[in-house]
């Protein structure tokens, strides 16, 4: 394969199947994971009743919550009539939520988009007028035009954009035609700057960057810290709940009363965007008394790295005058990683050993980790020194000030931290806001400073860990042709610059059209006043997708995809099985399943015969492994007999001698020799700042911010329990208990503002507006509002949560900022 | 005798309404019945807490359906006998064959919402029926509540809301057995019953 090749295919993998690496099986997959091969009824089973003949299939339900429920569809004289849960012999595998049981009101929804439309020319985008055309019109439509903004503005002219709105396999297959256009990739960066983190300092493993979500029954002190649990990672409740059945105990950290603090042995209230302030308190008191496991951080950590004071880098053999050969990257993760560092090698790591000699770290058994050398002349720090001096600001005292906790509240939590095995569960309330990166690197220091990783019930989880990254048999070269082409990739919140410069990185780039696929940017995103208002000069947007979404709305050629219990898919993640999706029904109306539009697509792209596969054929080549069929067992037709196949084991406690940790240097990596923006390699980041977890202020939300005299309301989501971002957001039975969007402020902030329950409050900025229904909620912290994330735009009596929003974001690793928002309120006194 | 009971762990409960929706679809249950609910014991509205933050609140959730009661006062006063309790199974039912539509059983019935009275034809979102095969007929002017999936039972099955609680928070069983499952929580668990002054004696525990 020619470089430029594997470096996009290793990007896509790396980047485009977000939470997913580009894994080799080694030895260890093998000896772990034995195929469990549980047979579930076998599909279409016989009838039940008298009368009605039933016929029973396996769904997947994934809009990425992070759940990975089983679905048992029933289909009786060729509907679904029933969804519901398929019950596993062990109970607290049997997953379904609320939800679940909803799907035929998915299924055959009014808002089903059921024929390929397109936007009445003369129409205003948004306005509603679509005329239904033939597929064969909206393939050569498209690829028509694609044709021409490639030939006239480049490959990078057209670009494409994704969610997680099916999260099985069939949304790679679209990654096959895009690379094969060199398109611009626009991601759509949710959630993604503490996944990042975690990944860049931890290492993606099997697991992400801990143990089996299975394992969290082991722990002894939980610390749900910047999680939503009883929401955002609804299926561990059980595994949480087993916990403290165990004698274990959940202590939350958050600003809002939720439903996990409820339950919580130790409810901290924090203010909110000062949880790094927090975290580096408490590598603080650690050290400070001598409760830091210095033993863990020398053999399992950068620090006893060597920092030269100079460069910012670590100090190898050459520069510090050792003889020594280079030598290739670790092998890390136990193998489930990313393989050894190529090329040249690098020198090797110096450290100073017991006699305060500089050595070869591989050589010297107790290295010292804290201290400040001079080697061969350089200035040097150990890593955790420069970690301790940059955690000196926070004592008790200032990180009380800082986080409204009081003092005595902050040592209890130190030491209730190393009162282990201890998990810290996270999520993603952290990185909603704009100072997210500083604190997602202070958080994912405390497991390492604390020793407490590595072992059963110990190290981080949450939405960060626990989920697998995916089956170590998948083909990731079906999502390569001959005609791979490299492409940009880019990031949703920069479109607005893009489309005024003209340009990304520093090369040309016109976006003409935009390809919409597994998500619903226009309600889900942020700031999509903007986006909409940058969308104006790209001439095509397409969407593919199931129902109406806001997306689709605006679109100019809308394709519809089947639901997802009509076509035939598998998934390898989130859990630890995989799983098969049955075509239940086939598709209904004209829709067509994702990977037979990449099909007409490519064909219409004049990409030639790779592009002429069926859903079976392109979904067989993904499971067309040695790796699969040998040590797994696995094909598309076992799979598709068998369901549910085991692929990873229960037992897996990452962070240790036996699995390390998936980084280059097979340690954790709490500092960063050179912080380079994931997107934007045209900015140049504080290096010095960017190595170590920091506290900084949020973009909005800031206390000395004079926008807070206009708009004095920070406004924040909470995961809804009855929607998956927007989907679900119709479903009649969902709306009988939750009926319409709404708002939840605290009784002193209701009064300031003059509001009442049951009030139509507008919420609004420079930026937009959004009408939502008043409850008063003393769970909220003063100052604080929040609402469902995420209603559909006709839901809203007027406006959208989205548009008040931001494209605000950091650059090392961008996401969005929903929950730095600041906002007015006032009682809505237009008609109802 | 068999004397069915649950006994739903507060504890746990972290009102995913999953149980609600269960009952919803095996049920068929047409627009706006609900046989369970998931009832906020906090502020004025669902999933909001009553007090003054941060350090005076108080939010609790009770899953709530017909209690079953070993006394129940709707038996009493249906002037039919639409509704009765099943010498089998303890299990309070509802005949909509025999139901007048007079609702005297929801106005003596103390715990209020667990019954709903079909003033209409009733309505559904699809236009044909989902849920289990033989699930219950809902007819225009009759009464109907939560009879513990009874259709279920008859097949050896739990009701549809015991399937599969997403906090493990429900146990179901019979009560008359002490070696149950939900005998021993019962008799090992501080527990609490909606409206014991009523006499009522409800088969549904709340472990708290």
């Amino acid at each position: 394969m020619k470089e430029e090749t594997r470096a996009t295919v290793q990007e896509g993998a790396k980047r485009g199947l977000t939470r997913r690496s580009f894994l080799k099986a080694t030895a260890a997959t093998a000896g772990a994971a034995a195929i469990a091969g549980v047979a579930l009824e076998a599909a279409p089973a016989i009838a039940e009743g008298e009368s009605a003949k039933e016929e029973i299939y396996q769904g997947l339900c994934r809009g990425n919550c992070g759940g990975g429920c089983r679905i048992k569809v029933t289909v009786r004289e060729g509907k679904v009539v029933k969804t519901g849960p398929t019950v596993d012999e062990d109970p607290m595998e049997n997953l379904i939520c609320a939800r679940g049981y909803t799907h035929t009101q998915r299924i055959y929804a009014p808002e089903r988009i059921q024929f390929p439309m397109r936007r009445v020319e003369g129409t205003p985008r948004g306005g509603g007028e679509f005329e239904r055309i033939s597929w064969d019109e909206a393939i050569s439509y498209i690829c028509d035009h694609w044709k021409q903004y490639q030939k006239e503005f480049g490959d990078s002219s057209i670009a494409y954009s994704y969610g997680a709105g099916t999260y099985a396999q069939n949304y790679y297959v679209y990654m096959r035609l895009f690379n094969s256009l060199g398109a611009t990739k626009i991601a759509q960066e949710n959630d993604m700057t503490m996944l990042n983190y975690s990944w860049k300092m931890l290492g993606m493993s099997l697991y992400m960057v801990g143990n089996s979500r299975k394992d969290q029954v082991n722990a002894h002190t939980t610390f749900i810290w910047g999680c939503n649990a009883s929401i955002g990672t609804f299926n561990r409740w059980k595994y949480l709940m087993a916990s403290r059945d165990r004698g274990g105990r959940l202590i939350v950290i958050d600003p809002t009363f939720t439903v996990a603090a409820q339950k919580a042995d130790l409810w901290v209230p924090i203010k909110p965007g000062t949880d790094a302030a927090l975290a580096m308190a408490m590598v603080r008191y650690w050290h400070e008394n001598g409760k830091d496991d210095q033993a863990y951080l020398a053999s399992m950590t950068v620090a006893p790295f060597l920092v030269r004071q100079d460069t910012l880098t670590f100090l190898r053999s050459d520069e510090a005058g050792i003889e020594a050969e280079r030598e290739a990257g670790a092998v890390t993760g136990g193998g489930f990683g990313l393989g050894t560092s190529e090329g040249e090698g690098s020198y090797p790591i110096v450290a100073i050993g017991p006699d305060g000699q500089p050595g070869l770290l591989r050589d010297i058994a107790a290295p010292a980790v804290e201290g400040t050398f001079e080697v061969n002349g350089i200035p040097c720090k150990t890593a955790y020194t420069m970690l301790l001096e940059r955690c000196d600001e926070w004592d008790i005292s200032a990180a009380s000030a800082k986080t409204e906790i009081p003092e005595d509240t902050i040592v209890q939590l130190a030491e209730l931290y190393l009162e282990g095995p201890t998990m810290l569960h996270t999520g993603f309330g952290i990185d909603h806001r704009g100072n997210g990166d500083g604190a997602s690197h202070a958080l994912c220091v405390l497991p390492l400073v604390s020793g407490q990783i590595g072992q059963p019930g110990m190290g981080i989880t949450g939405n960060l860990a626990g989920a697998t990254t995916g089956f170590a048999g998948d083909n990731w070269m079906t999502v390569v042709t001959s005609k791979m082409k490299p492409g940009a990739t880019t990031n949703m919140s920069y479109i607005p610059q893009i489309m005024e410069e003209q340009q990304w990185c520093g090369q040309p780039m016109h976006l003409k059209s935009i390809f919409f696929y597994a998500g619903n940017p226009l309600g889900s995103y942020s700031g999509t006043t903007a986006l909409r208002e940058a969308f104006e000069e790209v001439e095509l947007l397409i969407t593919a997708d199931t129902v109406w979404s806001d997306t689709a709305k605006y679109s100019d050629v809308v394709l519809p995809v089947p639901h997802w219990f009509e076509y035939e898919t598998y998934r390898t993640c989130p859990n630890d099985y995989l799983d098969f999706n049955d075509e239940c029904i086939p598709p209904q109306f004209e829709s067509k399943p994702d990977t037979e539009i990449i099909s007409l697509l490519g064909l219409g792209m004049d990409l030639g015969p790779e592009f002429e596969f069926t859903n079976a054929e392109i979904h067989a080549m993904f499971l067309d492994t040695d790796v699969a069929r040998d040590q797994y067992g696995v094909t598309w037709e076992t799979l598709k007999q068998q369901k549910h196949m085991k692929m990873a084991p229960d037992e897996f406690y990452y962070g240790n001698q036996f699995i390390p940790f998936a980084t280059e240097t097979g340690r954790a990596e709490f500092f960063f020799e050179n912080p380079v923006p994931e997107f934007d390699k045209s900015r140049e980041l504080d290096r010095e700042l960017y190595a170590l977890p920091f506290q900084s202020d949020q973009l909005e939300d800031y206390d000395t911010n004079p926008l807070r005299e206009k708009y004095p309301l920070n406004l924040m989501t909470h995961r809804d329990k009855f929607k998956v971002h927007t989907a679900f957001a119709k479903c009649p039975w969902l709306l009988e208990i939750q009926p319409e969007p709404t708002i939840e402020m605290n009784p002193i902030d209701a009064e300031k503002y003059g509001l009442a329950e049951n009030d139509y409050v507008k919420c609004y900025n420079d930026r937009g507006f959004v009408v939502l229904k008043l409850h008063l909620d003393p769970s909220m912290r003063p100052g604080t509002a929040w609402t469902e994330h995420t209603w559909l735009d006709d839901q809203y009596k007027a406006g959208h949560y989205a548009d008040v929003t931001s494209l605000a974001c950091t650059h090392f690793f961008p996401t969005n900022t929903p929950f730095d928002t600041l906002v007015a309120v006032e009682k809505y006194e237009e008609e109802v | 005798m068999t004397h069915y009971g649950m006994a739903i762990d507060l504890k746990r409960c972290i009102a995913c309404h999953g149980c609600t929706l269960a009952c919803k679809s095996v049920n068929n249950l047409p627009n706006d019945v609900r046989y369970n609910n998931v009832l906020t014991d906090g502020g004025q509205y669902m999933d909001t807490a009553r007090g003054t933050y941060p350090d005076n609140l108080y939010r609790k959730y009770y899953p709530m359906s017909c209690q079953h009661c070993e006394n129940p006062a709707c038996v009493k006063v249906c002037p039919v006998g639409a509704t009765y309790k099943d010498p089998e199974t303890g299990v309070v039912r509802q005949d909509s064959d025999k139901c007048i539509g007079c609702r005297m059983c929801m106005s003596a019935c103390p715990y209020t919402g667990v019954r709903s009275f079909l003033w209409e034809e009733p309505k559904y979102a699809l236009d044909f029926p989902v849920g289990d095969a033989d699930a219950p007929e809902h007819v225009k002017h009759t009464v109907e509540k939560c009879v513990f999936c009874y259709g279920r039972l008859a097949k050896g099955e739990t009701p549809a809301c015991m399937e599969v609680c997403g906090a493990l928070a429900r146990h179901w069983g019979d009560l008359d057995d002490p070696d149950s499952e939900i005998s021993r929580l019962v008799a090992t668990r501080e527990y609490e019953q909606l409206l014991p002054e009523m006499g009522t004696k409800p088969s549904v525990y709340y472990l708290i």
